[in-house]
């Protein structure tokens, strides 16, 4: 079961379903991290989130009554990673991220996928092939060899479950570069300095005015 | 297998210099037919393999358009919401003659310095 909510996307009402969301709004966030400090940013950011505005108004023109993670893979698939976005000479980091990105590929439990633990699944994610295929050939596979049932359960217990965006575009092994995360982080990061920051000097303030405060009766 | 690695991406970081190189050229060159669609531009851009994603586009339109060379206007559109149209300035014209002027040169001596080889 999945919650479908109502979001804004460059001025249209888009409904959309929560995961497809938490990956939607986690690709936008990579792009404007990326683009924070340039001038056109914003302008960059709007025409793309127009553009995917648009990709999902034609989805839903064609019978879809929300978007799903699906829609979202294909659009962000089309737009392509920060990394792409890139139009000044930064061509050989951008190489050496793309290689990374894809040993940065994980093996995760899909569990939004599943029969019973999501391993077949999150197989079929890694090395991207059919689930079905795999199922088949992992149900072949107890049957007729040597393999228990317990190998599932080992796999069920060992693999993570695929809870974030970052989880599940890292088990796609999916167009969100290493480099695209650490941004992430370091926004966070700035963030929270930024909270200290401003928390310490409010509290640097009152305790000014407390100060003066006190000071001014015995003046 | 490291020096054969190494090569490799080599050849496709020069390679995509020089197609970044003609980039600006083929969009302007692409938007002198008149009022186009983004997804326009990047449909004749992808068949002719100079990108490979449409996030691409975006940040060059943005800054073709900042350096006055393209314009946009917004236009009605029957998939959605309205969309940019962009087009040349009038500097975008001339851009865009120089640019198609220094491109025969270059084509020319690249293509003869080839066919002597």
């Amino acid at each position: 079961m999945n919650k479908i909510i109502q979001i804004n996307l460059a001025g249209q009402a888009v409904s959309i379903d929560e995961k497809a969301y938490q990956s939607l709004s986690y690709y936008l966030q990579t792009l404007e991290n990326h683009f924070a400090n340039t001038t056109d940013g914003q302008e960059i950011l709007t025409d793309i989130e127009a553009r995917i505005a648009e990709l999902f108004f034609g989805k839903i023109k064609k019978g879809n009554t929300f978007i799903n993670e699906k829609d979202v893979a294909e659009a962000t698939q089309l737009m392509g990673s920060a990394a792409d976005m890139d139009i000044d000479d930064e061509t050989d980091t951008k190489q050496s991220q793309r290689t990374k990105s894809t040993n940065n590929k994980k093996l995760y439990r899909d569990t939004d996928d599943r029969v019973l633990g999501g391993v077949c699944s999150g197989i079929s994610a890694y090395f991207g092939m059919d689930t079905s295929v795999v199922r088949i050939i992992a149900v072949l596979l107890i049957i007729f060899t040597g393999i228990p049932l317990i190998a599932y359960f080992v796999f069920w217990a060992i693999l993570p479950e695929a809870s974030t965006p970052e989880d599940r575009s890292r088990m796609k092994g999916g167009n969100t570069t290493i480099n695209d995360i650490v941004n992430n982080v370091r926004q966070e990061a700035t963030d929270v300095a930024r909270n200290v920051k401003n928390e310490a000097s409010n509290v640097a303030d009152s305790i000014k005015k407390n100060l003066i405060f006190r000071n001014q009766p015995s003046q | 297998m490291d020096i054969y690695l190494h090569n490799l991406m080599k050849i496709e970081n020069t390679q995509s210099q020089m197609r970044k190189g003609v980039l600006e050229y083929c969009i302007l060159t692409l938007t002198s037919s008149g009022e186009v669609y983004a997804s326009d531009i990047i449909t004749h851009l992808k068949e002719a393999k100079l990108i490979v994603v449409e996030g691409t586009l975006y940040p060059l339109l943005t800054r073709l358009k900042n350096a006055g060379l393209l314009k946009y206007e917004w236009k009605e559109s029957d998939q959605g919401p309205p969309r940019k149209y962009y087009s040349l300035t009038e500097e975008g014209i001339k851009f865009n003659k120089q640019l198609a002027d220094t491109w025969t040169e270059l084509s020319n001596s690249v293509n003869q310095l080839t066919n002597v080889q």
